[in-house]
């Protein structure tokens, strides 16, 4: 874990000193007080010493072994991966197709790399979650979901 | 007429098998409102409200009344079961609640939720009907010097969820006050931390974070490992034994007056009382290292707390005309739009309606227990679900939740993105519960500080004028110094 954490604790510093520059474009201090930048200042600062006592900490102590399943396996990793892609799909073909036709590719691209192998159980699995789910949302208690392009 | 007769009157009104109906009717929407993440109690009441107009107003704001404290349950459903919080104040529950789930725990976890909301509820309303006019008026008191150090109180208290290195701990409270930094300055109504996105002039959305850092994460982590088995549903697993009513009974009776109490204060929202309950229970356990790995009290007290809370919220509303809470304000929407002015008016000119109201409180909650605990076997039986059917889904009503936020996909990338760092936090074992409270306390504390500095001119003096602030600023440095002092300890451990 030393590594990890000397990693971790450099990034740290680096985004702590961004937030002290950031902040410093900002007033400091006003007549009646502490103006926009003071605390993000102080913060950062603060962060800034926490991440290097994190490197201090990692460097100069016994490092702890790094768990067993610290490191995902290769098929762990494509399952990340695909949970990760079928998120960001979500987030720029929601407007564009529509709340339906987005979830029900989602369902279709993540089920079975999770494991659900049965492709009736994933054809129904998946229209249950984008047709259905839009019937619950969008009918039955009038929340807004996105149409998309198609009007559908 | 005295109060008890005014009382027995409203029970009569509220026992009418109409008004019952309404009651159960608004405790089930509740609670399945409160199972499905990012759609609150706030915007449960705001949709069914147009559906009350053709219903009397006694029986309208029944089942909306009813709906609000469902949905503080219904939150804590998911927040056991899947580690995704389904309203913010169940977020707390999510650290302590799912490690019980995970152990095999999940009914006797959402028992004591449900039998402690019950008795909070039931408790805090019949505080309400003693005490609510004396106690209103000490609220009131609170002005922002006072609300100010309590929130530096439990800032100060935060560090208690430090965990097993300070280091890490302090890091991830400090994280979230930096991330709470970003939207427009309280003060001079300058944007921070925006870099040009209008999405986040108003701040980085609690809900979203909360999905992202507690829910995403965990899927995240199940998804990259091998499946684990999660949960024992064997009936007799599912009941509270001797020792778990024993390890929570006292969590209960101090989860009850801190949700109440706190409740009463115009501003502070639901999730301050379960983190000041969890904090609370953390520093009376007599080993509170098992905090976070499923202790039933980390449980027990927040949930008691939050429905105490969720009562003490509607006191300002009933006896001043003044909202405690967001939910707490579209009910008062509900009043106005049924011709009703809330405030110390409604007790002379409409008291049937009034005390019909706070009877049916009480009946509201008899109606979640009857509800909600024959349910947890059906309940926890949804982690039957095939786990890759239950994480597709999960990822799919966060990213709905996340969505119907603000309609904007964006909430739905910020999610995303807080989710990789929940992964992260888990992966590095910095604790994510201080990230998340200080992101509530943050702006909090920042409006308090400002408005106290408005008041005095500048002039810090004016904590140290108030006795109940002065009182609260002394705790906080006690709080403190015993925190520095235990970080010191720990460094020199760490580097020996």
């Amino acid at each position: 874990m030393k590594r990890s954490y000397q990693v971790t604790g450099l990034v740290i510093v680096a985004f702590a000193i961004a937030v002290i520059l950031e902040s410093l474009q900002l007033t400091y201090y006003t007549e009646l007080g502490p103006g926009p930048g003071y605390f993000p200042f102080w913060i950062g600062v603060i962060v800034a010493v926490l991440g290097a006592s994190m490197v201090y900490t990692a460097t100069f102590r016994r490092a702890d072994p790094l768990p067993e399943d610290f490191v995902p396996s290769r098929s762990g990793f494509t399952r990340m991966g695909v949970a990760f892609a079928a998120l960001v799909w979500t987030i720029v073909m929601m407007n564009p197709l529509g709340f339906r036709l987005t979830n029900l590719v989602f369902f279709l691209a993540l089920l079975p790399v999770l494991g659900c192998t049965n492709w009736l159980t994933v054809v129904l699995i998946s229209l249950a979650g984008s047709f259905g789910v839009f019937y619950i949302f969008d009918t039955i208690l009038t929340v807004p979901l996105p149409i998309g392009i198609f009007s559908f | 007429m005295d109060t008890f007769e005014l009382l027995a009157r409203g029970f009569g009104i509220a026992l009418q098998p109409t008004n019952l109906a309404f009651a159960f009717f608004g405790c089930a929407m509740g609670t399945l409102v409160g199972v499905l993440p990012g759609l609150g109690s706030t915007a449960a009441i705001g949709i069914l409200l147009p559906f009350t107009f053709g219903l009397e107003p006694t029986s309208a704001i029944i089942m909306l009344a009813a709906l609000y404290w469902g949905s503080m349950y219904g939150g804590t459903i998911t927040s056991v079961l899947l580690n995704v919080p389904g309203e913010a104040s169940a977020a707390i529950t999510c650290i302590d609640g799912y490690q019980m789930a995970k152990q095999g725990r999940a009914g006797p976890a959402l028992a004591v939720a449900a039998i402690g909301s019950f008795i909070g509820g039931t408790a805090a309303t019949m505080a309400l009907v003693i005490v609510a006019l004396p106690l209103t008026a000490l609220a009131l008191k609170f002005g922002p010097p006072e609300l100010l150090a309590l929130l530096l109180m439990t800032l100060g208290l935060v560090t208690g969820l430090a965990g097993t290195s300070m280091i890490r701990g302090f890091l991830s409270m400090f994280l979230g006050l930096l991330v709470a930094m970003v939207g427009l300055d309280p003060g001079m109504g300058v944007p921070r931390f925006t870099f040009g996105r209008t999405e986040l002039l108003e701040g980085i959305s609690f809900i979203p974070v909360v999905m992202g850092m507690f829910g995403l994460a965990e899927v995240f982590l199940n998804v990259e490992g091998r499946p684990k088995i999660l949960v024992d549903v064997r009936m007799r697993s599912v009941m509270l034994s001797v020792k778990d009513m024993k390890d929570s009974a006292w969590s209960i009776v101090r989860g009850t007056p801190v949700g109440f109490l706190l409740g009463l204060i115009p501003g502070l929202t639901g999730v301050i009382a379960s983190v000041v309950a969890y904090m609370v229970e953390k520093r009376f356990a007599k080993n509170p290292e098992r905090f976070g790995s499923g202790a039933i009290e980390g449980v027990a007290g927040p949930e008691t707390a939050n429905n105490a809370y969720a009562t003490g919220a509607v006191v300002p509303l009933f006896t001043l005309g003044i909202p405690g809470s967001p939910s707490v304000a579209v009910l008062m929407g509900a009043f106005m739009m049924n011709g009703l002015v809330p405030g110390p008016f409604l007790f002379v000119e409409h008291s049937d309606f009034i005390w019909a109201v706070i009877a049916s409180m009480y009946v509201a909650n008899v109606i979640l227990l009857i509800l909600n605990l024959p349910l947890i076997p059906l309940w926890v039986a949804v982690l039957r679900i095939p786990q890759p059917i239950l994480y597709a889904f999960i990822l799919s009503f966060c990213v709905l939740g996340a969505y119907s936020i603000n309609n904007q996909v964006f909430d739905v990338g910020m999610m995303v993105g807080f989710g990789i760092l929940g992964y992260g936090f888990k992966k590095l074992d910095i604790p994510v519960a201080p990230f998340i409270v200080t992101i509530i306390l943050g702006p909090l504390t920042e409006r308090a500080l400002r408005r106290t500095l408005e008041m005095s001119g500048g002039d810090y003096g004016i904590l140290l004028a108030s006795p109940v602030a002065a009182t609260f600023l002394l705790l906080t440095v006690a709080i403190i110094v015993a925190a520095s002092l235990k970080f010191a300890n720990r460094f020199k451990a760490d580097t020996r």
